[in-house]
């Protein structure tokens, strides 16, 4: 216990990472949740439309992205605990290690775009397509800037910006980065198994 | 800063065994292709607890002040709950 517990002071911690990106990573999730609730709301007039179309999905990539997406959160999480150690070299291992995971993600979510497309799919095809390809894809182009700022973090971290100190930006974009993992957290059941 | 947050490797380890088996029972649920308010109850609540795990121990937000937490809390509550009630009222 430390000490300014013991002094009965219960200090907190300061919140991780630039307070700018928290501003929008508030932003970008009540976008995102409110574009769930109207999912749902759109949904309940058309019950039997989106668990038909639903079943069309494909399930085994929504999974794999989903273990792909948590994975790629333990890793940054590894990293900021590494460089709070003053280990560059493991946070930088880490870092990397996301990254390929992002990769992975996009991957996945091109193969399972080829099949949709490929099949004749497009926005308005019908609402549940609508819904399934706008959400995905939105998150979609999240993934890739995440993936964009932690090179870029990675890319600092080499060059020795980075201390046990000093690495606000690393929490920056470790915060940003969780932020897309969470909301494939929830987008995921939503759209790929709940009906 | 605190002792609590990324306390321990072996902690974050856990939590990622815990989100990985949270989910592959939403995996299998869907694999079976099951459905009903209970079975959409407990997908949510794995939604949750994972989301809760995420916030309080990837991101570092579990002795964070007030407002921030408490927002982040409220996305992996308050919009799972309004799904469940959206799925209970077109099943009613």
């Amino acid at each position: 216990m430390s000490d300014s517990v013991a002094q009965g002071i219960i200090k907190k911690d300061p919140l991780p990472g630039d307070l700018a990106i928290w501003f929008v990573i508030m932003a970008e999730m009540l976008v995102f949740g409110v574009f769930f609730i109207v999912y749902v709301v759109v949904r309940s007039n058309n019950v039997e439309l989106f668990n038909e179309y639903q079943l069309e999905l494909h399930r085994m990539g929504g999974v794999i992205n989903t273990i792909v997406l948590i994975t790629s959160s333990y890793f940054v999480a590894l990293g900021i605990y590494a460089i709070r150690k003053g280990n560059v070299q493991r946070t930088g291992n880490m870092l990397l290690l996301a990254i390929f995971m992002g990769a992975i993600f996009v991957g996945v979510k091109i193969w399972e775009y080829s099949h949709v497309f490929g099949a004749g799919i497009h926005l308005s095809t019908n609402t549940f397509y609508t819904f399934y390809i706008s959400l995905t894809f939105f998150h979609f182009m999240h993934v890739m800037l995440g993936m964009v700022i932690l090179a870029i973090i990675y890319y600092y971290l080499r060059k020795g910006k980075y201390t046990a100190e000093s690495h606000q930006d690393i929490e920056t974009g470790a915060s940003y980065w969780h932020m897309v993992d969470l909301l494939w957290i929830v987008l995921f059941p939503l759209v790929y198994i709940i009906r | 800063m605190s002792q609590t947050r990324f306390s321990s490797s072996k902690k974050l380890t856990i939590i990622w065994v815990i989100l990985i088996a949270l989910t592959l029972s939403t995996a299998y649920i869907g694999y079976l292709e099951l459905s009903g308010l209970y079975i959409v109850a407990f997908l949510l609540l794995t939604v949750t607890v994972k989301g809760q795990l995420i916030i309080d121990h990837y991101i570092g937000l579990k002795d964070v002040r007030g407002f921030w937490r408490l927002a982040m809390l409220g996305f992996v509550y308050v919009i799972p709950g309004i799904i469940l009630t959206g799925y209970y009222l077109s099943s009613v």
